[in-house]
Parts: C-alpha cells; structure tokens; sequence
C-alpha cells in the first residue's frame, strides 16, 4: 500500500505562505526512447488567492524534441483531493490502496494528450524527516518503479505504453522560490525488469554547499541503500542544446538563463564495502521549468535533463551492467 | 482543504488593443501599485506606440494616469511591433524574446535609452504579473478572444534557428573562440 497523502498547511500555521507540495510521474517508455515528466504542483497558502497551481506535461522523443507545456490556475480552478490534483489541463492522482499512479493530460494547442496508469513494482521509501531548505524544509515520498499502461498521442504519432516504466514521488514542504536552495536528482530505469538508480541531494542556490547524497538501488525485491562518503556524485562537460524554458511569459523575464550552466554528463560512484554501482548518464535534452513564487519576487529554475544511461553494479552479489533511460535534475 | 470544480464557466469577450492595456495597467495599479507606480517613473514624459497585427495604439502617462490613444500623427519616442501569433508563442515558450528580435518579428524602434525603458516597463510587469492571478487571467482572456485568430498548432521544441542577422557563418576557429568564451547566440 501507499501511505501517503497531500500535506496543505492548517490555516494557523504561520508558514502557510510558503507551502510547496507536489505529485511528480516520470514515464519512460523503452520502445521508443521517449522520456516523459507529469508534474502537478500546489504554491503558497490554499486561503491566499495569489497560491497557484501549475501542471507540467512534457514529453521527449528522440526525433521531435520536447512535446507539451505548462499550465497555471488558481487553487479555486483546481480539484484537490487528499492525494490527487486535477485542473483543467491535467490531472494526477495516487490510488493508495491499488498502489497506481493515474495521470491524465490534454494539451491540445501543444500537440500532447494521454491517459497512463502506473502500478507499483517496488516498495516505496518514506523520508518523512524535515531536510533544511532554503528558508524551510523538504521531505519525500518515492516510488522507485512502476509498470505501465496507457496510450500517450504526442506531436503526431500514439506511443503505447507497455514497454515503458515509471518513477512517481511526492514532495511537500515550506520554502520560498528564490531561496539560497538547490538539489541535484536523478533517477534511471532500465529496461525490462531491469533495475532502478535514484539519487538525490540538497544543495545551497550556487551548488557550492552540498547536503549528503543518497543513493536507492531497486531491483525487484533487492532494494539497497547507500549514503555518505561512499557516494560521489561528478557533473562533467556544459550542455549546450537549447533549452525549452517555461512558461513563456517568466522565460522572458529571465533571458539572462537562456544558457545556464548544465553538465553533459552525470556520473555516480558509490560504493559501500558491500555493494557497489558505478552510473553514467548523457542528457539529450533539456528543459527549464521556472518555478514563481507567489507571495514575494523570486524564481526557482527547475532544469530537466532527459537521455539515456549505462550502470554497471554488483549488488548482492549479483553483477551486471544494464542501460536505460534517465532524468537528472538541477535546481537553483 | 476545499474541494472545488475545475474550471468552472467563464464568459470571454471581444476585446481591442486599447482596451487590453488599459486593462493590463489597471489591473496592475489594483493588485501592485508600487509595480505601477515604478513602470510611471521609468517611463515619464514619453510616448509609445505600440502595434499588434493591424491595431495601433499611443500610450503615454498624464498627471499619473495612463492614456491609451489612436496613434497621433506626431512623433513618439519608441514603437513596438509584433503579432499575435508571435505573443502567444512568447507566452507558450516556443520563442524566445533574443529570437523574436533577431528575426524581426518583434520590432521595437526608438533611441537605445526609449528601448531600455520599455524593456524596464515590461519587465516589471511581468514579474508582477506572476503574483497576480488578474493579470495572468487577462492572458488567458487575450488567447480565449472570439474576435482573434486561434494560435497556429505547434508540435515540439526548441529548434536549432538560423539568423539573418548573422549573415556570414563564423570560420571553425572563430566558432571554437566564441564557444570558448561562451558567446554563441
């Protein structure tokens, strides 16, 4: 079962204006090599007018680029139940007690429009603890991998989901965009029943400062854990595709992020006496999704890097290499 | 926390470029007066014109308030020029604002210090603007507009572009020099 839930903030709580939570699906389907990010996101106080919900539906695929847009509403636009947010562009939803993620999104002026299902297919992890962020505070909730259903009409062409594999978290917190915050974090499925790699880390706004780095191996019933010095994470290279930057309308406000400084590769080494996985992953493409506050004037951007990976791992005992395909994120 | 209905019905009418930024600008008065306030000091005393498709209007502050006129004949101190298609690409993420200069189809004309001011102008606004749920619903009223043409199908993203502006393509050592100062557009 999942036990999870959206966490909105008492109307008392003297934080309410800086309240963050999210529902977040990553689909990769393996067939096609596409790479697809559902995001549905709640910011600032549900009794402030200004808090606004901002739903993301992108998909990359190898030959078109990125399909898709974002879109904002105000909380009276939106339904919002105890683990799900629907506007009218799109909706998400957690079935705790069948264990499914449902997504469902129609962007018509954006060539998108799909419907996905996504069954648990390993235990989820709870980091229910406040890590400090920024002003506030950030916690999660993580399924690593998730089977998949579903049929996804994007840019012209109907990608049927059977092959694919997905990765759903959740975050909620208090925090304002524009914080001295950032984090970097990755996850990668391989194919099949392959395994899955997620990372992640908190970091300061420039990323000198870096909280520690986690890092979940799930592999069918084999799920691993491995944290602290042993795992290193190097960012390698600049990337320097152009970037689809959303929305618009904040896209233009910033033209001094048009080429931010992304890595072209990702690597991770970690090892714990015990096991060990060595990762590479090379982005294709790269979005920026920038994040406004709505109580004071500050921006998080959001930067979303999609391609493919190669880990080779011995994990109880059990060697072997595998590829796949992957996001890395990086926040400032 | 509230359930509520998505969406909910909402009337959307005719509206012309006149009335679109008296609009913006009360709207912006209403909810941020200091952003309103600032963009009536960076612009002062002087005159705009500002052309969508076939629509022209002069804008200029009088006493504090602003007036929104059919274009004068006598001289402004910078014009703005684009499309509609071109603003709702802007605002969906399919341009950016460098592009959309380079390429001509968002003109603006003037001295470099009437530019800089309306660039100053419309970047208070927009950043407002994202505090604003008035001013992002006039956005979405202008793309729901029955008297404007719906926005052309645009199926994926970003492309590689070329320039005109750029005329002659940089010699391999000039490119490498410039990506190693990281100066390519």
């Amino acid at each position: 079962m999942i036990d999870d839930s959206l966490r909105p903030p008492f109307a008392t709580d003297p934080d309410a204006g800086a309240y963050k939570d999210w529902l977040h699906l990553n689909v990769f389907d393996h067939r096609s090599g596409a790479v697809m990010l559902f995001n549905v996101s709640l910011h600032g106080s549900p009794y402030d007018p200004r808090a606004r919900v901002v739903g993301t539906a992108m998909v990359h695929q190898p030959d078109t680029g990125w399909t898709g847009n974002m879109s904002v509403a105000g909380f009276d636009e939106a339904a919002i139940g105890s683990t799900s947010i629907a506007t009218a562009r799109i909706a998400l939803a957690v079935d705790t007690m069948s264990e499914r993620v449902l997504v469902s999104a129609i962007y018509p002026d954006d060539s998108l429009e799909g419907s996905i299902a996504a069954r648990a297919a390993s235990s989820p992890v709870a980091i229910e603890e406040r890590l400090p962020f920024g002003s506030g505070w950030i916690s999660w909730y993580v399924v690593p991998r998730l089977t998949v259903t579903g049929t996804l009409t994007c840019a012209g062409r109907t990608i049927e989901l059977d092959a694919a594999s997905a990765y759903h978290d959740h975050n909620w917190g208090r925090w304002h965009w524009g914080d001295d915050a950032g984090w970097e974090w990755g996850t990668y499925a391989a194919a099949g029943a392959g395994p899955t790699f997620v990372f992640s880390r908190t970091t300061s706004r420039d990323h000198l400062r870096e909280g520690p780095i986690t890092l979940f191996v799930h592999d069918g019933p084999v799920r691993r854990r491995l944290r602290g010095d042993g795992v290193r994470l190097t960012l390698e290279g600049r990337f320097t595709a152009p970037l689809r930057r959303l929305p618009g309308s904040v896209a233009a406000l910033h033209q001094d992020r048009v080429q931010p400084h992304l890595p072209a590769r990702v690597h991770v080494e970690a090892r714990d006496g015990v096991d060990r996985v060595e990762l590479e992953f090379v982005p294709r493409a790269a979005a920026q999704l920038i994040a406004a506050d709505p109580v004071r004037s500050g921006y998080g951007f959001v930067h979303e890097l999609v391609g493919e990976f190669t880990a080779s791992s011995v994990i109880a005992g059990r060697a072997r290499t595998v590829g796949g395909l992957g996001v890395f994120e990086f926040v400032d | 926390m509230s359930t509520s209905i998505i969406g909910g019905s909402r009337t959307v009418g005719c509206r012309s470029l006149r009335e679109y930024v008296e609009l913006l600008y009360s709207r912006l008065n209403t909810v941020d007066s200091a952003a309103a306030h600032r963009i009536r000091r960076v612009v002062g005393a002087r005159r705009a014109r500002i052309t969508l498709d076939e629509e022209s209007v002069d804008v200029y502050f009088s006493r504090g308030r602003l007036h929104v006129t059919a274009p004068g004949k006598g001289p402004v101190d910078g014009t703005g020029r684009t499309t509609r298609q071109v603003t709702l690409d802007l605002i969906d993420g399919y341009l950016e604002i460098t592009t959309a200069v380079l390429d001509g189809r968002l003109e603006l004309t003037g001295s470099l210090d009437a530019i800089v001011r309306m660039d100053l102008a419309l970047e208070v606004l927009l950043d407002s603007a994202t505090r604003a749920p008035a001013l992002q619903q006039l956005a979405q009223d202008f793309r729901d507009d029955p008297c404007r043409a719906a926005p052309a199908p645009r199926s994926a993203g970003p492309f590689r572009r070329w320039t005109p502006f750029y005329s002659d393509p940089p010699e391999e050592r000039e490119h490498r020099l410039l990506e190693q100062l990281d100066l390519l557009p």
